[in-house]
């Protein structure tokens, strides 16, 4: 068994994967003629359009509405982690598997469930006004808030299952003593608990994040054209506006963006496991 | 002259920047029950992994036979081990793992199938050949490993820290076992250890090992009575280390006598302890030295005489 | 104690809130009504006219088209990449490794993008193929991590066994690794089918005409108006994922799937 059994996944993925990342790269810095055509440049302009603020607005509606996803994931998904990690075994299996079948279920489908319940003749507002709470359907489709929803949705496991690892391995007895140190449950947790989980939360937050930022579908169905997130905006340059190189430009800056979240959160997790 | 079955000839490997084998050289008769004793990190797992070809030395010679194996594949020498977690294959039956060598051959199913329940019958397990490896206990999959290797007939066996898993009793038991299996098989047996009881109980030759380079081969009594140096003086088993004239000496705590005698001096008891068929005496010369004696009792009061036979001292 | 009343309540929620609309979209298929989100009654029509309808059907056949020889492919080379990764080192491991890794993590839309760039840059027609060659990149990366996971259990002992007991590389790698790692490798597949099945972006962007996956033909159905028929999709596809990823936790266990992803 030599090295060589290496070579065919690398030589895929080095024609199929970074060479295409290269192409990229390249483009973004052409520039779009008139008819939509290539035109071969070397000029950082689309870069400095990116920065416009329009653009811009973008950018940051994207990483405001995942930096919200996050928080509400990791709010709701904290606790749920850790209870699952104090159950016995059997239990535990169970409420696992119940979390990820659901998870693996398509992604469209999922967030087309979403459309059926918050549209205005949706579930959601069938219900309310059927019992009479509301008279006017609720406008929460295609708005910012059914975008947040749907990447709770879709990201949550994402955050219970680090921090469920993490919760898992933490050692009763380190509790029991803190407790009989005097502690209260307060302060155990933030003393013990807190600290030995960290490692896992910032998994779970790096694990939402990311994927939040370069969300698609999920803006794309559920935001309207109100809610646009960067995904949706290098869509549309390659699809409707024709303009590759501004697209190039914009996927690069999404993906500087990922890379440096990912950069910070390795250098968190090495200050963590000290 | 004696026929020297595996001659191992200035066998060198560095490892990681250190020196892990200085330079070894050993010669182990046939059907020789030899061992390799030290230490962790004496480098004796490694000397046996060169052995069986799962590492190759920097420099030096492994002759087997009379034929130079140095840099022969693993899989082409007549040389079997015995892992020190049996590494017995958990996805196949008791049979299959035993029969594997002869099927990795391409022996005939019916010979195979021969020799392995005679293998198995050998180490007296031959009810489990249809057994999973994770249905065994220690002392069982010990064996099952032991038939693994040996069903193929090597030239000679290499065991690494075979006992090392096992709890006391069952280690005393698996000894006796091997012995007589390594006797009735005839096959040389290359052990690695860093229990020098089970060294001296069982080998017929036993190599002391430390920080890569052996320090004294020979028999048990030899490497007990006549250590060669202070550090096999003390790895095999208590001992004292007395300075007389400028010169070491190394004496047994079992070799000291209580009472007066020629040569003897006064000692003050600190501690006792109860050994089972003997007493610990820890006490301290006049000197302040410590001095351990190896007693059937304890005698009167805390100081008292002790005195030795001269012929008892080892110069080292 | 309220602490425990009140983690009870949370995960009832959240767990409430992961299945409704799952199960509201498996009820509402079988409801005649077709705008409202209002119970008129049961009926099957929905699925009948799945089954009848044809572009529908032909999503599904390119969906399988696609997947299998993909996840084929992929679960090879996933598998030589871990074994790989696994045995050797090498200058530039790392680096390697992060190419590995860099798949699941980079944004699906800049993949897509840069795909469909790299096709158009080399005149590489669009059609089924395309797709097939896009999935096998990104899944490469998913077993690569489900079957170097399982290979993180095993410590090499096994095949020093083997080579010590006369078996040759090829022998050792046929009769004592591949065994060993099969329930990974299998998991790994089923993994890699699943998100070949389910992947829209990716395939929205390298796919030609005539080579229409199932999931896109449903988001053209979502943008073109709410229908119970898109519910009786749906729920067809949730089973069949549902049944794959049952069958891949049954074969690697539910705690190591966990920690495969939680890693």
């Amino acid at each position: 068994m030599k090295k060589g059994i290496l070579i065919p996944p690398a030589l895929w993925l080095g024609v199929l994967f970074v060479a295409p990342l290269l192409v990229v790269f390249v483009y973004s810095f052409f520039e779009r003629g008139t008819y939509g055509e290539l035109v071969p440049a070397l000029s950082p302009d689309n870069y400095a359009r990116a920065m416009d603020p329009l653009y811009l607005a973008t950018l940051w509606r994207s990483v405001r509405l995942s930096l919200i996803a996050t928080g509400i994931s990791l709010i709701v998904g904290f606790p749920l982690a850790w209870h699952i990690s104090q159950r016995s075994e059997s239990v535990k299996k169970f409420l696992l598997v119940l979390l990820l079948v659901p998870f693996w279920t398509n992604f469209l489908v999922r967030t087309y469930a979403w459309i059926f319940i918050l549209r205005t003749e949706g579930l959601l507002n069938s219900t309310l006004m059927g019992l009479g709470l509301i008279t006017q359907p609720v406008d929460i489709l295609f708005t910012e808030t059914a975008v947040v929803i749907g990447l709770v949705y879709t990201y949550l496991p994402f955050m219970v299952l680090p921090i469920y690892v993490n919760a898992e391995k933490l050692d009763r007895r380190l509790l029991e003593a803190a407790r009989d140190l005097g502690a209260t449950s307060t302060r155990a947790f933030r003393h013990v608990i807190l600290p030995l989980t960290r490692p896992g939360i910032i998994s779970g937050c790096i694990l939402v994040f990311v994927p939040c930022l370069g969300a698609y579908i999920t803006p794309d169905l559920l935001g309207g054209s109100k809610s646009l997130m960067i995904g949706n905006l290098i869509q549309m340059q390659f699809l409707s506006a024709r303009d590759w190189p501004f697209g190039s430009a914009l996927s690069f800056l999404l993906m500087a963006i990922v890379l440096t979240a990912l950069y910070i959160s390795s250098k968190a997790q090495a200050e963590a496991a000290r | 002259m004696e026929h020297h079955h595996l001659v191992i000839d200035g066998i060198h490997k560095r490892y990681d920047g250190a020196e892990v084998l200085q330079h070894v050289s050993l010669s182990i008769r046939e059907g020789e029950f030899f061992f390799l004793l030290g230490p962790s990190g004496c480098g004796k797992t490694t000397l046996l992994r060169i052995l069986a070809g799962l590492l190759e030395p920097d420099a030096g010679r492994i002759i087997l036979d009379g034929a130079d194996i140095t840099r022969t594949k693993p899989e082409l020498r007549d040389l079997h081990t015995v892992f020190q977690h049996y590494a017995l294959f958990p996805h196949m039956t008791v049979f299959d793992n035993v029969a594997f060598g002869l099927r990795m051959r391409k022996e005939a199913e019916a010979a195979v199938r021969g020799k392995v329940m005679d293998a198995l019958r050998q180490v007296a397990l031959d009810g489990l050949d249809a057994r999973k490896p994770a249905q065994l206990s220690g002392g069982q999959s010990q064996r099952v490993a032991l038939a693994r290797a040996l069903v193929n007939e090597p030239s000679a066996l290499l065991l690494d820290e075979p006992l090392g898993a096992l709890d006391v009793k069952l280690r005393q038991q698996m000894q006796i076992e091997l012995k007589q299996l390594q006797r009735r098989s005839n096959t040389t047996f290359v052990c690695v250890t860093h229990d020098q009881e089970e060294a001296l109980s069982l080998g017929d030759r036993i190599a002391v090992m430390d920080q890569g380079v052996v320090q004294q081969v020979g028999t048990p009594d030899e490497v007990y009575h006549h250590p060669a140096n202070r550090f096999v003086c003390e790895f095999l088993g208590a001992s004292n280390i007395l300075t007389m004239g400028g010169r070491e000496f190394g004496l047994r705590p079992e070799d000291v006598r209580i009472g007066e005698g020629p040569g003897g001096e006064t000692v003050d008891l600190t501690d006792v302890l109860f050994n089972g068929h003997y007493m610990a005496l820890h006490c301290r010369r006049g000197d302040g030295a410590r001095f351990l004696i190896h007693a059937a009792q304890r005698p009167e009061g805390t100081r008292f005489q002790v005195h030795w036979d001269d012929a008892d001292l080892m110069p080292l | 104690m309220k602490a425990r009343f009140l983690l009870h309540l949370n995960a009832s929620l959240v767990y409430a809130f992961i299945y409704l609309p799952i199960l509201v979209l498996i009820v509402f298929s079988f409801n005649q009504e077709r705008i409202n989100a209002v119970w008129t009654g049961f009926t099957l029509d929905w699925y009948l006219r799945l089954f009848t309808d044809g572009a529908i059907l032909d999503a599904l056949f390119n969906s399988l088209i696609v997947g299998v020889p993909s996840t084929l492919i992929a679960t090879v080379l996933g598998t030589m990449a871990a074994i790989g990764m696994h045995k050797y080192d090498f200058p530039g491991k790392r680096l390697f490794e992060s190419v590995l890794y860099l798949p699941i993590v980079i944004p699906e839309i800049v993949m897509a993008v840069s795909l469909l760039t790299f096709y158009v840059w080399i005149s590489f027609a669009l059609g089924t193929v395309s797709v097939i060659l896009a999935h096998v990149t990104f899944n490469i990366s998913f077993v690569f991590v489900v079957v170097l996971a399982r290979l993180a259990d095993t410590d090499g002992r096994y095949e020093d066994a083997a080579r010590d007991l006369g078996a040759s590389g090829w022998q050792t790698f046929r009769h004592v690794t591949l065994p060993l790692i099969r329930p990974g490798v299998i998991a790994g597949a089923l993994l890699a089918f699943t998100i070949s099945w389910d992947d829209f972006l990716i395939a929205f962007f390298t796919a030609g005409v005539g080579a229409t996956t199932l999931p896109m033909k449903v988001y053209s159905m979502i943008k073109f108006g709410v229908s119970p028929e898109i519910n009786a999709v749906s729920t067809v596809m949730i089973l069949v994922t549902m049944i794959l990823m049952l069958l891949a936790i049954r074969t690697e266990g539910i705690t190591k799937t966990a920690k495969t992803i939680g890693s």
